[in-house]
């Protein structure tokens, strides 16, 4: 299975410039931060959490603590998916108001790193009230492809203490709306 | 070159809070009418070091601050000025003001300065003026009053003691003073009559003759460290024969020196609660005849008139005279129960107060000053040449001395064993080494899962070797376990001083009682069960314990009694706070939750139910909330503080009675016995404590209620059955109950079937949290990583049955 | 002068003790002697020995006497032992 070490050799500094890892899911392409990148995973079962929401599928074992596993596809109101061999998770380091937890992703594969300065994002449109976009912090051309740049503790931080405060089964959908 | 000295400040901090609580311990000890010569050695070392560390650090209000305090105990500790109640109370505000200093200094955030000011003028004044109010410690300034006269006199060598000053001298002076009177070879009757028969002839012999004590005892000022004057016949100067050192190892010789068959004297001045505690001298003299003949002289000076005396408290201190030739133990094995609960003194008639009794533990200086002190005015007595100003300045000493004898030997040793042999560690590091071990258990599990599929004789080597490696493994983590235990008096300490202040403020008499303090909790729990704790006791003393006027009103005695009380029982820790006030208000309680619509009108509630209503949020039924305990806000955060570290609270209450507050608490945080079963494809450990029994249902023995909640019978009750399937949502192997087991478990009192498809194993689980990257679960208290690699999630029991009441409502 | 009014004394314990204490206290505000009946006593403790003691001497300072009535072995071997037959003024018998 893939290290962590690629991702981390990969953060090198230079402030103007983000290095961001991308990854697939479904037709589009996303990235995140390098440096929150603990681990990436090939696909392995997950234990199953009573009256968790849909897109949490369970949680697993990353070196001896417990960390939840999100299927983005789900909160992106994507198709659900086959997990494949090449289905991988990503684990990252997430802040939210309970601080920092970690908390894996499921995506359909993983790209490359790209480097980009300051300069290159763009800003995501406002698409009204019917999308909602906080969790984008911009998107970015790479080659052919558009990079949709996320910012995981919108997407996931808020996301997760809503469930530790007890709002269970309430879907994204009616958070992103 | 400059010293970087900020590498210090952590450790001085750390010490000075540690020699804050020592000295507020002392002060609190000295309040209770023991002046003790060591305790207020202990607080003025205290603040000295302090003000040492302060000064070489830069912190100058600390320094400044520290250094009035350490002028005003040098006062007290040379006897130059007696312990008063105003200034005492002072000396607990330094304290507390000493203790935000160093917070404030520590967090690099401003000193409240005026705070610091004004108790800096209260020190200075009560140096300047040598406070005169009447010492706390009546006994024992009756003493020095009426020793001061008899060492005056016997300075003078003419040891004239009337008969009247010996009879008011303390206790701890009489010997003394009686000996004083026999160097003159005639004893007076009266001073001998009050003073017990025995001590007479025997202390003659001691203390008289301390012609080289009385000069070190002018030059150390109270602190009398006498020479080892050899014990027996010695030529000391002024005609003496056997004299007292002080500070000398604990030599038998005076004991021997002394006839085996002459017994023993035994000087027992009961603590003013000791009757209170349940210890009558009544059986204890009693089982002191089974040792011997024993003649009894009751000193009654402190005694007084009726009309002024409290019935409870103890006055009446004693001397006897033990004849019969058993040993120091046996004499010392009939008074264990009043450890702490007296000053004791055993010796031999003929002996001096034997070193060996003084010395034990107790610093030399110190066990020297006592025992100097007490032979101060004896001493000064036999010594012609004892210049007046050694008399007085012993008999200054006297005072604070003669009320406290060094204490029982006993609990002075435990300290200093207990101070040596101990390094401090950063918790991370320990954290570290926890995690480590729990890492080490899980691999273990990992490879006996390995080894028990594999075939052949090295097969057989290796599962032997691994059966041994998890022996090994459970006493590691036993062992590691414990090192993040400490005992629960940590918790414990700062209650007599929260007791002793909030009763004053409530005008409320009240006693605490501490028992199990020895007994270890991991540390995080006992961090975290404080706060509960103070909530409860707050409770008792501002809602529980009736004003005195009404206690006796109610035919009880006026002191009410707070108990907290800490001890294993089974695989849990159990904190009792109990006390002996009004009890729960049933019916007030029930009032109340009805009027907030908490309770139905008609709704019939158990006792236990009704108790159980204080722990909603908000309530109160206090008639005016003190800013004390607020209102109400405490019972339902103490529940649910316990809750989240895996315990329940249980009340039981009798109105005009008392109330009592029991929490149990798991005896560790991380490691859990489990038991897994299968639930579809899912597997789930259920903790072994809460098992009572596992046994297969049939679909006859069930009954359903009210169309949705299953239940069963199981030992006479019956159970709500939960189809654990049903509540995680999983597709079960099967959804008959004969296809199934039915896991019979308790929490929280209440007990609920769980119906499972397979038991698996037993086994020692690692339990992890899921709360840090994910949350709390209703019915899962946390998962553990199973020898595969796969998590495995740990049910609640106490959870379930709520989640599974929740669903059956809605 | 008041009549002279006997005292019976009864076993009493912590608790009940304040109730001994507070017929003393009435009592020292008389004349005259005071009989005091020990009869009853069964299980002596030592506060109540002391009260009475207290007792007993605060009667002796006003130049009353304690007239002790009825028998008692338990209470005469108690104040014995505690050492305060004197003071309570039993009849000592050695």
């Amino acid at each position: 299975m893939a290290t962590q070490q690629a991702a981390q050799a990969a953060g090198h500094k230079d402030p103007g410039n983000q290095q961001v890892l991308t990854f697939e899911l479904g037709n589009g392409t996303y990235g995140v931060e390098i440096l929150r990148v603990r681990e990436i995973r090939g696909w392995t079962s997950v234990t199953k959490i009573p009256q968790a929401p849909p897109h949490v599928l369970g949680v697993l074992n990353l070196r001896g603590s417990i960390v939840p596993v999100v299927d983005l596809r789900m909160r992106f109101a994507l198709e659900r998916a086959e997990y494949t061999k090449v289905t991988v998770i990503i684990v990252l380091s997430v802040h939210s108001q309970a601080g920092r937890r970690e908390v894996g992703v499921v995506v359909d594969g993983v790209s490359d790193v790209v480097d980009f300065g300051a300069a290159d994002i763009k800003q995501a449109p406002d698409l009204g009230t019917q999308f909602a976009t906080d969790y984008i912090r911009g998107l970015v051309p790479a080659g052919e492809r558009m990079v949709v740049l996320l910012d995981i503790d919108r997407l996931i931080g808020t996301q997760l203490s809503n469930l530790s405060s007890g709002q269970q089964g309430q879907s994204p959908a009616v958070e992103a709306a | 070159m400059t010293l970087d000295l900020a590498q210090f400040h952590e450790s001085f901090f750390e010490e000075s809070f540690e020699a804050l609580d020592a000295m507020e311990a002392a002060l609190l000890k000295l309040d209770v009418g023991v002046a003790d010569h060591d305790g207020i050695n202990t607080i003025f070392r205290g603040a000295h070091s302090m003000k040492g560390g302060a000064a070489m650090l830069g912190f100058a209000d600390v320094t400044s601050f520290t250094h009035t305090l350490e002028t005003l105990l040098d006062e007290l500790r040379s006897g130059k000025m007696q312990v008063s109640a105003p200034t005492l109370d002072c000396l607990l505000k330094s304290v507390d003001v000493l203790r935000e200093m160093l917070t404030a200094v520590r967090a690099k955030k401003p000193v409240d300065a005026q705070r610091v000011a004004d108790l800096q003028f209260d020190l200075e004044a009560i140096v300047a003026r040598k406070d005169a109010a009447p010492p706390v410690v009546a006994p024992a300034a009756a003493a020095a009053q009426a020793g001061a006269p008899a060492t005056l006199a016997a300075a003078t060598g003419q040891v004239v003691v009337p008969a009247g000053s010996a009879a008011t001298a303390g206790h701890a002076a009489a010997p003394a003073a009686s000996a004083a009177a026999a160097a003159h070879a005639a004893a007076p009757a009266g001073s001998a009559a009050t003073a017990g028969h025995a001590a007479a002839p025997a202390a003659s012999a001691a203390a008289v003759g301390h012609a080289a004590a009385p000069a070190t005892a002018a030059t150390a000022g109270g602190q009398i460290a006498a020479p080892a004057t050899p014990a027996g016949a010695t030529n000391t100067g002024a005609g003496g024969t056997v004299s007292a050192p002080a500070g000398q190892p604990p030599s038998s010789s005076s004991e021997h020196a002394a006839a085996a068959d002459a017994g023993w004297i035994i000087e027992f001045k009961p603590l003013p609660h000791l009757l209170l505690q349940g210890n009558d001298p009544l059986a204890i003299f009693a089982a002191l005849k089974e040792l011997g003949r024993v003649e009894a002289s009751a000193d009654l000076s402190v005694l007084p008139p009726v009309a002024k005396l409290d019935p409870q408290i103890c006055y009446v201190s004693w001397q006897l005279h033990l004849h019969g030739d058993c040993s120091r133990e046996q004499v010392e094995e009939t008074f264990d129960w009043t450890t702490g609960d007296c000053e004791l003194h055993i010796e031999r008639p003929g002996g001096a107060r034997s070193p060996g009794e003084v010395a034990v533990g107790a610093a030399p200086s110190e066990a020297g000053a006592t025992v100097g002190a007490i032979a101060g005015p004896a001493s000064a007595s036999g010594a012609a040449a004892a210049p007046t100003a050694a008399a007085a300045s012993t008999a200054g000493a006297a005072p604070p001395a003669q009320a406290a004898p060094a204490p029982t030997g006993a609990d002075h040793s435990k300290q200093v064993t207990a101070e040596s042999g101990s390094i401090r560690v950063g918790i991370d590091k320990i954290d570290e080494l926890i995690n480590t071990v729990g890492e080490l258990v899980i691999t273990q599990a990992m490879l006996s899962e390995l080894g028990r599929g594999l075939e052949g004789s090295a097969a057989e080597l290796l599962r032997s070797g691994l059966s041994q490696l998890e022996r090994n493994m459970r006493q590691l983590q036993e062992s590691v376990m414990r090192v993040r235990m400490l005992p629960i008096s940590v918790a414990f300490s700062r209650f007599p001083r929260m007791v002793r202040d909030l009763a004053q403020r409530l005008n409320k008499k009240v006693e605490l009682k501490l028992a199990g303090e020895q007994t270890e909790l991991d540390k995080t729990v006992l961090e975290k069960i404080g706060d509960p704790l103070v909530h409860l006791v707050r409770n008792s003393i501002d809602h529980g314990i009736e004003i005195p006027e009404i206690r006796t009103a109610a035919g009880k005695a006026p002191f009410g009694t707070i108990s907290l009380n800490a001890y294993h029982t089974g695989g849990h820790i159990a904190v009792e706070v109990s006390d002996d006030g009004a009890g729960l208000d049933k019916a007030r309680i029930l009032a109340k939750a009805r009027s907030r619509g908490l309770v139905g009108a008609n709704d019939v509630l158990t006792d236990d139910q009704i108790h159980d209503l204080i722990f909603l949020p908000g309530f109160s039924t206090a008639e005016k909330t003190t800013d004390v305990s607020g209102r109400g806000v405490g019972m339902d955060v103490v529940k649910q503080r316990v809750k989240e570290l895996g315990g329940s609270v249980e009340i039981s209450s009798e109105r005009g009675h008392g109330s009592r507050f029991l929490i149990t608490l798991p005896l560790t945080l991380s490691i859990v016995d489990g038991q897994s079963v299968l639930v579809g494809g899912e597997t789930y450990i259920v903790p072994l404590t809460s098992i009572i029994e596992s046994l297969q249902l049939k679909p006859q023995n069930v009954n359903r209620l009210s169309g949705a909640c299953e239940v069963f019978s199981f030992r006479g009750d019956y159970l709500p059955l939960v189809r654990l399937y049903d509540l995680f949502g999983i597709e079960p192997r099967s959804r008959a109950l004969q296809e199934g087991l039915v896991v019979v478990a308790e929490g929280d009192g209440k007990r609920v079937g769980l119906f499972v498809d397979e038991l698996l194993g037993q086994q020692q689980v690692v339990i992890k949290s899921m709360e840090s990257n994910y949350g709390h679960i209703d019915g899962i208290s946390g998962a553990t990583i199973l020898g595969d690699g796969s998590v495995a999630l740990i049910l609640d029991v106490p959870g379930l049955i709520r989640a599974a009441s929740m669903r059956v409502a809605a | 002068m008041t009549s002279v009014e006997l005292l019976r004394l009864n076993d009493c314990t912590m608790r009940s003790i304040g109730g001994l204490h507070q017929e003393l206290v009435r009592r020292l505000s008389g004349t005259g002697p005071v009989p005091v009946d020990r009869t009853d006593i069964q299980r002596p403790n030592t506060a109540m020995l002391q009260l009475l003691a207290a007792f007993a001497r605060d009667l002796r300072a006003q130049s009353r006497p304690i007239e002790w009535r009825g028998e008692s072995t338990a209470f005469d071997r108690a104040a014995k032992t505690l050492g305060l037959s004197a003071t309570l003024g039993l009849p000592v018998d050695g």
